[in-house]
């Protein structure tokens, strides 16, 4: 296939889709400088596996890369959290980056409550949740079944609430 | 129903909060497009190439500079450039640099020569300061060999310092040009000298190692050190229950969906609660003492223990810590959470 024609359909799924997987990944790590080198190094593993790619899902694909990148990112860096899978990415709710500094307090409070969640539980309800994939969108993504997406889904809520209601969160929308 | 319906309005107005700022979007598609334009897509190649030739012409001056001192001792210096502010230039300077301050000494403990070691200081999340740092004569920095890099107090200010070092190799027929490890917080020392190791075997896969933390690895925990006495990798399960009973909780990763086993080492009366989902490392009840160590122990396809990491709480300076024996013998300890 044509690499000018490769390059501008990478351009056009940057301008579409560049801040879904910026948040996605974000959500996950919790750090920006990290997050915009996942998204880089997402859309140019896009180019490079370009003829892998079977036209179906633009969103989904690119976000199934985006999961990949971030989990490497994750074993490489912050080796507990990939072999436990529990522990906060996010280290120190007192020492907000500048964009959680923007929430407003009870956004600001469901952020920290899922970034305390463990990476399954953030991962599947930012998906479903805040990205609004379908089930079966969210369950190719994370490679999971159906099944498995309800239950984490379910569970992940509980576990959220009950971390928002150790910080007191008299949130009335929860 | 309708609670909700509120708790979706409030997951999507969190979403719409972190938009990517416009001029980063526009600068990070800039660099895909000239990655994709390069023939040669290796990772950071192209953006690393200018520091090379910097450090390069930087050498040469401060060789012509210092020849006279060079000849006249053995023992090779180095020469390193600095960065104070990251959105500032780069300024070169000999490692000379007096007083207080804290001292980073990196030896290269891999199996790889290294061109040029360039190590980033961040706090906060944020780089506070970076250096970088070669064998002034031009040579590789070869396995054995080492580094210091100096800073000054006024660099860096309060608070936990991480660490990560972008090492630039020797060209290779493999096109590795250059790496970046994964960053690590650097343990307290009072006096502000660190000594840190390079350790890996390929050019894509080397980590940092902080003496202070790893060395001898000492694991201030009773229940801990008996883990570490019994546990022994390739022990298969009827051994291990053998070991530490059957008293264990099972588990699957949902990150690679291993199986594991958790055993909650010394609890108090009463723990494990009743909501526990068994998946989860309790980092609460380890530092409020209803639990002495939590061991996770992870199984390959013959049923034999592949690797295990214990949390704990050191009983000396009462920070949480992470043991892991992983599948290749080594060990690795990992601060999880200070008290």
């Amino acid at each position: 296939m044509d690499q000018q024609y490769k390059k501008q359909q990478v351009n056009e799924w940057y301008h579409t889709y560049s801040n879904d997987v910026y948040h996605y990944s974000y959500f996950l790590i919790g750090d920006h400088e990290q997050a915009k080198d996942i998204l880089q190094e997402t859309y140019l593993r896009a180019y490079r596996k370009f003829d892998s790619f079977q036209g179906e899902n633009v969103r989904g694909w690119l976000f199934r890369i985006a999961r990949n990148l971030t989990i490497d990112d994750i074993r490489k860096k912050r080796p507990i959290s990939y072999f436990l899978d529990s522990i906060p990415i996010l280290k120190s709710t007192e020492k907000s980056p500048e964009q959680i500094a923007m929430l407003n307090e009870s956004e600001q409070e469901l952020y920290v409550a899922l970034s305390k969640l463990k990476l399954s539980f953030r991962d599947v309800i930012v998906l479903r949740k805040i990205k609004e994939f379908s089930i079966s969108e969210t369950a190719e993504i994370l490679g999971w079944s159906e099944n498995k997406v309800k239950v984490n889904l379910f569970r992940g809520i509980k576990a959220l609430r009950k971390e928002l209601e150790k910080e007191n969160f008299s949130h009335e929308t929860v | 129903m309708k609670q909700y319906e509120k708790m979706n309005q409030a997951f999507q107005s969190l979403n719409q909060k972190f938009d990517l700022p416009e001029q980063e979007q526009k600068e990070i598609l800039l660099k895909i497009n000239e990655r994709m334009n390069d023939t040669k897509p290796i990772k950071k190649r192209g953006s690393f190439q200018w520091k090379y030739i910097l450090a390069s012409a930087a050498t040469i001056v401060l060789l012509i500079i210092t020849s006279i001192a060079f000849m006249t001792s053995p023992n090779k210096e180095l020469v390193q450039e600095q960065d104070t502010n990251p959105d500032s230039g780069t300024n070169a300077s000999t490692g000379n640099l007096t007083g207080e301050g804290v001292t980073i000494h990196i030896t290269n403990n891999t199996t790889v020569n290294i061109d040029m070691m360039m190590v980033k200081i961040y706090q906060d999340g944020s780089m506070s300061t970076s250096q970088g740092g070669m064998n002034a004569d031009g040579s590789a920095i070869v396995p054995g060999d080492g580094l210091d890099f100096q800073f000054l107090d006024e660099e860096i200010g309060e608070g936990d310092l991480e660490l990560e070092v972008e090492l630039t190799y020797p060209s290779n027929e493999e096109g590795v040009s250059s790496f970046v490890t994964p960053r690590i917080t650097l343990s307290e020392t009072d006096e502000g000298k660190y000594s840190l190791q390079l350790k890996g075997d390929t050019e894509s896969n080397i980590y940092l190692l902080d003496e202070a933390i790893f060395a001898g690895i000492t694991t201030n925990n009773t229940s801990v050190g008996i883990a570490r006495e019994k546990i022994e990798l390739g022990l298969t399960k009827s051994e291990v229950e053998n070991l530490f009973w059957e008293d264990y909780k099972k588990g699957t990763s949902d990150v690679d969906n291993r199986e594991f086993w958790r055993y909650d080492l010394d609890t108090s009366i009463g723990y494990p609660s009743s909501d526990d989902n068994y998946e989860n490392g309790d980092i609460e009840a380890i530092k409020n003492g209803d639990i002495q160590a939590q061991v996770f122990i992870y199984w390959d396809e013959d049923n034999q223990v592949k690797n295990y990491s214990a949390i704990y709480l050191d009983q000396d300076n009462h920070h949480v810590y992470a043991y892991h024996l992983l599948s290749d013998g080594s060990e690795k300890l990992e601060l999880v959470q200070k008290k």
